[in-house]
Formats: C-alpha cells, structure tokens, sequence
C-alpha cells in the first residue's frame, strides 16, 4: 500500500481496497462514487495520474464500459490510501 | 451563426489488466496483434482498418475513447482561420498550430500560432463567429513526457462539421465527498454536447457552491468525482 503523496504527474497506480476513510459516518460518499471504487478495485485498472490540481492533488480520468455498450467518462480526485503504485515515472 | 467547440484532453490513462470488456473501449490482443474491438469512429479513424490506433502513432497521440482521427484533424489544421468571439474562460497550456485568434468574454486574447496559454476550457458557453476554423493536437511529445496532452479544437457552424462529433450529447454529474456539508450532499449536473465544456460546468457549479475545500476545516469536502455519459439526441 502507498501513500496517495507519492503521486506525480504520470505515476501508474491501482486502488487496492476502498479506501477506509469511505466508512467513516462522517465522511460522505455518494453511492455512485462508491460504486466506481469498487469497480477499480474488482477491475484492477491501471489508473495514470494524468494531472495535478492547483492544491497538489492528483486526479486521474478513466473509462467505464457499461453492459449496454455505453461509456461511461470518469474524473477522480486522490487523496486517500488504499493504493497501489506501479510506476512513478514519467 | 453560431460555432461549437469541442475540446479533447485525453491521456493514455487506461489500461485493463483483469476485466476485458468492462474497463476500456479498446483493448489490444498481444496473441492478434491489434486491437480486440473496432475503432468506435470505424474507417473515419482509417480509411482501411477500423481497427487502427491513432494512426499507428501511438507515441505521438492517444485516443482512450477511439473517437478521433489525428490525420485528419491535423490536415485540416489552418485550412480555414477565422476570429471567433465568444464567451467562456480557457485555461490551460498548449501549442496552437495555425493562425487565427480566439478572443474570450474574459478578455483574453489567445493567439494561435505560437505557444499560447490555451487548453482546457471552464465553464460554459459558445464560442460564436464566422468560418470554420480546426485546430490539431496541441502539446509536445519528450521523452519524459509519455502521455502526450492531445488537445483538439473543432470549431463549426452548426450545420456543418464532422457527424461524430455532432451527434455527442454528454451530462456530467460532480458528487462531492468527504467532510462535507449538508448542502454539498447533492450531485451538481450539467449537460452539453462538449464532454470537456461539460464536465467543467458540473465541476463548476460544486466549487460555486463551496463543496471543494480540499484542506480546510472543519469541512474537507472535495468535488472529486465527476461521471460523463452520452445521451442520444
């Protein structure tokens, strides 16, 4: 498990496990982002961090292919543990 | 008349290891040598093999959801330059490889042809004008730089340009999540035939409504996941 600090612009990760923090009573999480976690995490997507927020943090896009065929257009914000990285260079 | 603006800021950011046709719109066979699902642009991508990957050049662009054609878009490049005016903020940094000006409500002036401060556009509105105008992929490829930043600019009367383009109809939705209060517990959501321009307005209204306070307390809320999809017309 990594730190989500130690992503750069580039680096290649995979979320691991929902992060913990995603249980907590007082954090809120919509179902549908919950849901996308948990299919990060069952998929094992190789996920790029493919720019870096004016706050330093991470956001990574990805695609989600429905069973009808459609597709769905995903932006996510890292900031949680949980992850797994890969590579971390450009 | 009124132009659209279409702007495509795609990473080679998605790779499947387990899951095959749940995770991406191509996925590369190594045992047949090419990808596994048609091009969803088909022959448009390739006059002979719907199955190509940006041209072949895979170095020098990326196309995660298979719908553009760097030829083509490139060739068309300065074909037709114009000044259009319209509303909007851009942001962002990038190469523009043609002449023409595009001129924002906000009063920046971007210059094409040279290395101009252009790129992502936030928040909405068109851009409105005479002319056609087509901007190619703009960025630089190093060696340190392996996900190029394609971004493409189709700008077209509303009666003309390329179909594909004109048939996309996207509604984005930004949920935030964390720390956050009540009134941020609500899915912000725009719509637009511009998945860029889109996704910015959803993101936009969240931090409007001060759900993105990454650091701060008490809140730590953040507008950390925005989903796009394509409505039909």
């Amino acid at each position: 498990m990594s730190d989500w600090k130690i992503l750069k612009l580039g680096s290649k990760f995979q979320i691991e496990s929902v992060p913990l923090e995603f249980f907590d009573p007082d954090f809120y999480i919509d179902s549908d982002t919950l849901s996308t976690y948990e299919f990060l995490v069952k998929c094992g997507m190789v996920l790029t961090v493919s720019r870096v927020d004016k706050d330093g943090f991470p956001w990574v896009e990805f695609d989600r292919e429905l069973d009808d065929g459609s597709i769905e257009k995903h932006s996510l914000f890292i900031n949680h543990g949980g992850i797994s990285l890969i590579a971390n260079q450009l | 008349m009124i132009l659209k603006q279409t702007i495509v800021n795609a990473t080679l950011s998605v790779v499947c290891v387990l899951s095959w046709g749940s995770c991406a719109s191509a996925m590369y066979d190594p045992y047949i040598g090419r990808f596994a699902s048609r091009d969803p642009i088909g022959f448009e991508g390739s006059k002979f093999n719907a199955y190509r990957y940006v041209n072949d050049a895979p170095l020098n662009y990326s196309d995660p959801a298979g719908l553009a054609d760097p030829l083509t878009c490139a060739a068309a490049a300065g074909a037709t330059s114009s000044t259009f005016t319209g509303v909007g903020t851009l942001g962002g940094t990038g190469t523009i490889a043609t002449s023409g000006t595009i001129a924002t409500s906000g009063g920046t002036v971007l210059t094409i042809g040279t290395t101009a401060t252009v790129g992502v556009a936030v928040g909405g509105g068109a851009i409105v004008g005479t002319g056609i105008y087509y901007c190619p992929y703009i960025g630089t490829q190093t060696s340190l730089q392996p996900q190029l930043t394609k971004i493409c600019y189709w700008i077209w009367p509303t009666d003309s340009g390329p179909p594909e383009q004109k048939r996309k109809k996207y509604r984005c939705t930004t949920k935030p999540r964390g720390h956050c209060p009540e009134h941020c517990q609500e899915r912000f959501i725009a719509e637009g035939d511009d998945y860029e321009l889109t996704k910015a307005g959803a993101e936009a209204q969240c931090v409007a409504a001060g759900c993105h306070t990454p650091g701060l307390t008490p809140f730590s809320c953040n507008c950390g996941h925005t989903t796009c999809i394509t409505r039909p017309n």
